[in-house]
């Protein structure tokens, strides 16, 4: 029965989160799982993600000026561990996309495109006493169209990147290794998103994400300190609208990143940096800023709802 | 049963209150149709780029019901009709690139754009443009 309760709250929460915001609209983000500590415990979490780019205009669009671009979303995520083996997680995102020229700006603010993610987790000897310790995970999700793909500016359709959504069902699959020898550690993750098709025809690139982070942990009287630093690659195909192939779209980047995660008791603080080391995105007329991120998590329960 | 009357009474007014809708105050509106391009009397110079840039929006709170596009060279020809499909969108942005043929001499080109609502409310917008060799 309190198993029952606890999925009940869980998806009470992600209710809460997605009514509060049916008034103001709605995004696609990247769900980059990051790193998930704790494997067998279900948590509940906020996420803040910054990301800015500067954008050149190209020849189809000869009267139109250099943009910036500021992408923040506000992210409600969680995880249900559904059995020692199988854990369900839902991010629910509310996003803030800005756009500047010198001469005007644009602001769209709403609830973004809501994902829901199942990871297996196939081998763990985490808490034996192996030298090393591994753990492997795949996952699948769905991000559903809940974000509003149609602003309009004056007008006009504002551009498919600057929309709060997608419009689309996108599938997403994903493969994540975490190898601990002692205090250090490697988490490598492979990410592979397909977006769908939406009512224009229009589909975003698919997407690949390759991540692998070193990490340490440093145990103190009552926290942990776990500092790390990785290396990103990310490659997105062209946008499709009506089966063709859009010029000026995709791409490719390496990028670093450096950050670190504090547990205290049932908390977890991360915070994480990332600065592109080499792109080439939409035919080189875009490029990126430094991009934040940190987050809070709160771990609920210790066991998973049902034990194998 | 004056109970059961009482609920049922509570239980009516409930369902009417719910079942209003604010009566919109622009039911007079035409769907709008904004271009971003060409614009009127632009001129496309074929020798450097014989590629034409059609973009705009059509949009209506009521929903678009039909779209149609056509471009026509010297009142005569008619180089493109589309019909796209828009039915219960609000918004539907068009973006397509057109080639234009060489010419010798110039010549003169209109785009007309038609947009109807589902209360029957049409907006048409035309656009003339030149081609020079």
């Amino acid at each position: 029965m309190i198993r029952f309760i606890y999925v009940l709250i869980f998806f009470g929460l992600l209710f809460q989160a997605a009514k509060a915001c049916d008034v103001c609209g709605c995004a696609p983000a990247g769900n980059a799982l990051n790193f998930l500590p704790e494997f067998q415990k279900h948590f509940v979490g906020i996420r803040y993600q910054y990301q800015g780019f500067r954008s050149l205009p190209h020849e189809d669009h000869t009267n139109t000026l250099p943009t910036t671009e500021h992408f923040y979303t506000f992210q409600a995520y969680g995880r249900l561990v559904i059995h020692q083996r199988l854990h369900l997680l839902a991010f629910v995102p509310y996003r803030v996309n800005q756009r500047s020229t010198e001469s005007d700006a644009l602001n769209l603010s709403g609830l973004g495109d809501i994902t829901l993610q199942a990871q297996y987790l196939i081998f763990n000897n985490y808490g034996t006493n192996a030298k090393f310790r591994n753990a492997l995970q795949v996952g699948a999700g769905l991000k559903l169209p809940s974000g509003k793909f149609d602003a309009l500016d004056d007008g006009l359709m504002i551009h498919n990147n600057m929309q709060l959504g997608s419009g689309s069902f996108d599938f997403s699959a994903n493969i994540i290794h975490t190898l601990r020898l002692k205090a250090w550690g490697l988490n490598t993750s492979m990410m592979y998103n397909r977006p769908g098709e939406n009512v224009y025809q229009f589909r975003f690139g698919h997407q690949v994400n390759v991540n692998t982070r070193a990490f340490y942990l440093h145990e103190m009287k009552k926290l942990t300190l776990m500092p790390q630093v990785g290396c990103m690659y990310d490659f997105a195909g062209a946008d499709y609208l009506k089966n063709v192939s859009q010029t000026h779209t995709g791409g490719n980047q390496w990028s670093l990143h450096a950050g670190a995660d504090v547990y205290f008791k049932s908390f977890a603080l991360g915070f994480q940096a990332t600065r592109a080391i080499h792109e080439h995105m939409a035919e080189g007329h875009i490029t990126s800023l430094t991009r934040f991120q940190c987050n809070l998590i709160y771990f609920l329960k210790h066991k998973p709802i049902f034990k194998s | 049963m004056i109970k059961y009357m009482i609920q049922l009474l509570f239980m009516s007014i409930l369902l009417t209150v719910f079942a209003c809708r604010k009566r919109s105050t622009d039911s007079a509106l035409s769907p709008r149709i904004v271009i971003a391009e060409p614009g009127i009397g632009d001129t496309i110079d074929v020798s450097v780029n014989p590629e034409l840039h059609i973009e705009f929006t059509a949009s209506s709170d009521k929903g678009l019901h039909a779209l149609e596009v056509i471009f026509v060279r010297n009142n005569t020809d008619t180089l493109l009709h589309e019909n796209p499909s828009v039915m219960d969108l609000k918004a539907y942005p068009y973006h397509e690139h057109y080639l234009l043929s060489a010419t010798s001499s110039i010549e003169s080109y209109q785009l007309h754009i038609r947009a109807e609502d589902h209360d029957g409310a049409v907006s048409e917008e035309m656009v003339p443009i030149f081609a020079q060799p």
